[in-house]
């Protein structure tokens, strides 16, 4: 499994080192001591996994997972610090504290999925940050996207973050062939779709499952019976 | 009930029920009987004015409440003496004029007890409504004096845990294991740094000031840390006139302002920046400077838990004569504090 290893002290990257040298299924391919250092390394070795410290000059490690497209498996290492760990605890993810104790670390490791070959493509993951809350969302859990202004309100499980997206945006990054443009204001997940159904106007409304309705403009209804109809 | 309906409640109903006593003792013990069916009428407009005058009393005299004792008792006899004298002016003149018309007997002693009455019972309504408010207002400073004190007891708290900075700590641990393989040689050394800074900083709550050199000796050996993890990120620079060095200053005081400087400064840039630590005497008053490599954060952003505390120190030490100022210039953040000088 490939890793880049995101600190801003390089002693610290080095103490990191040193403990991963006793796990061989973890490949540190690049370190960097910033968030700009840190996208350069992701675009160029396409890691699986991030140690990821939260406090670093400029951007924290937040804003650089905010900033990908799609995001790794991430290892957070942290030192003591009131509002890294408020994050953690709301959003119930999985971090490590520094100094490391090394069973910890192999703990965070097992934890991890692994998948046959490149578990990030398996994974295909988002990260998402609403206020003091954060997450890991898989693409294909969200069920609908909907417009509101420049952000972008993600329908997930019973959560409802608000990103800062514009919808257009995001659409460009999404696969096509999962999410559908049901109109100006909403993209829905074509997997979540239960049934749909024509309304007196001739448009297309589109249950999903959990009972949401989303009305489908005129010209996408006709564009969603010609690209999904027999 | 709230404080303004209870006040109605027992401002009108205790008038009203003094009003009804006195005209019961009238009616039972007065040999004029029947009470002539006109009296009701002046009682009930003693009770009306009765209760208008107080409460008039009450609104127009709510400064007085502030005044001193020895300054509001006479205020308040004389306001309540002429209300009094009113009330019973006004049960004479109704009932006197009432009984000329009308040629009944004119009984003077029931005149002079009138005047008595009001005069007495415009008496116990302040006396009674000075109590209560004076009950009140002890309550209420109890309740403030117990804030306050809850309040100094966080401040101590958290500076308390500000002396110990956990997140320095446990970066300052991960440096040093990193440095055990690496240099062990230097890990030795930071060990004994990271020692001192803490035996410093739980024992400074003891004395109340220590000389600037212990402090600057203190500072001194953080920054080397800081080096350590920030590497070329963090230059230092310090220049101190050694007439401050005999000088007393509170302890931690230079120590929160350069990690301040580090943490709020040095930590945000990625290519790091400069400290610089300065000192200096002159007209009895001490100076000390910290400046940084760095931008102010939004001004409008409250100052951090470290500089607050500062200036509460400052102010309960040495009141107004101690200053903590925080302003950017020409990129760089510096924060100065002005004491006055006193020596050993």
């Amino acid at each position: 499994m490939k890793a880049v290893l995101i600190d801003d002290e390089r002693l610290a990257r080095l103490e990191l080192r040193r403990l991963l040298a006793v796990h061989p299924n973890v490949e540190i391919v690049a370190e960097a001591a910033n968030a700009a250092e840190a996208r350069a390394a992701i675009r160029a070795h396409e890691p699986d996994l991030l140690f990821l410290d939260i406090q670093m000059p400029g951007e924290t490690g937040f804003a650089l997972l905010e900033s990908l497209d799609r995001a790794p498996l991430v290892i957070f290492t942290t030192a003591y610090d009131q509002y890294a760990l408020k994050a953690f605890e709301v959003s119930a993810l999985d971090y490590i504290v520094k100094p490391v104790v090394p069973a910890r670390l192999a703990a965070a490791i097992s934890k991890l999925p692994v998948a046959e070959e490149s578990p990030r493509k398996a994974l295909d993951q988002v990260f998402v940050r609403d206020g003091d809350r954060c997450w890991f969302i898989r693409v294909n859990e969200i069920a609908l996207l909907e417009s509101e202004g420049n952000y972008t309100r993600l329908h997930f499980g019973k959560e409802r973050p608000l990103i800062l997206r514009s919808l257009a945006h995001l659409e460009e990054r999404l696969d096509p062939s999962v999410f559908f443009r049901a109109s100006r204001k909403h993209i829905i997940n074509l997997g979540w779709v239960e049934s749909v159904i024509t309304a007196v106007n001739g448009a297309l409304v589109a249950i999903l499952k959990g009972g949401v309705e989303v009305e489908l403009s005129r010209r996408q209804s006709q564009k969603f019976r010609d690209t999904l109809s027999l | 009930m709230t404080r303004g309906r209870l006040y109605h409640w027992l401002h009108g109903g205790g008038w009203s029920a003094a009003v009804l006593i006195l005209l019961s003792i009238r009616i039972l013990f007065s040999g004029e009987t029947p009470v002539p069916p006109l009296e009701y009428l002046n009682w009930a407009l003693y009770a009306v004015s009765a209760i208008v005058l107080t409460h008039q009393l009450r609104i127009r005299t709510r400064h007085w409440l502030d005044l001193p004792f020895s300054r509001a008792w006479y205020r308040y006899l004389a306001a309540t003496i002429v209300i009094g004298f009113f009330l019973g002016a006004q049960v004479v003149l109704v009932g006197g004029a009432w009984r000329l018309f009308s040629g009944a007997r004119f009984p003077l002693e029931f005149f002079v007890s009138a005047w008595i009455n009001g005069v007495f019972l415009t008496l116990m309504w302040t006396a009674i409504y000075i109590t209560i408010v004076s009950i009140r207002r002890l309550a209420e400073a109890k309740t403030r004096a117990l804030q306050l004190e809850l309040a100094a007891k966080d401040a101590r708290l958290q500076n308390l845990q500000a002396q110990v900075n956990p997140h320095f700590l446990f970066n300052g641990l991960n440096t040093v294991r990193a440095l055990i393989t690496e240099e062990p040689a230097k890990a030795s050394e930071a060990v004994t740094w990271l020692s001192q800074i803490l035996r410093y900083s739980l024992r400074s709550d003891a004395t109340p000031t220590v000389t600037f050199a212990e402090e600057l000796e203190m500072v001194t050996q953080y920054l080397e840390l800081e080096k350590l993890r920030f590497e070329e990120r963090l230059k230092v620079h310090i220049e101190v006139e050694p007439a401050v060095m005999e000088a007393r200053v509170p302890p931690l005081l230079l120590q929160t302002l350069v990690e301040n400087a580090i943490k709020h400064g040095i930590a945000n840039l990625p290519a790091g920046g400069a400290v610089i630590v300065e000192a200096g005497a002159g007209h009895n008053r001490i100076e000390l400077t910290v400046r940084n490599t760095g931008k102010l954060s939004n001004p409008s952003v409250e100052p951090g838990i470290g500089l607050k505390n500062t200036r509460e120190r400052l102010c309960l030490l040495y009141g107004t004569a101690a200053s903590c100022e925080l302003v950017e210039r020409n990129g760089e953040v510096a924060a100065t504090v002005i004491l006055p000088e006193v020596r050993t």
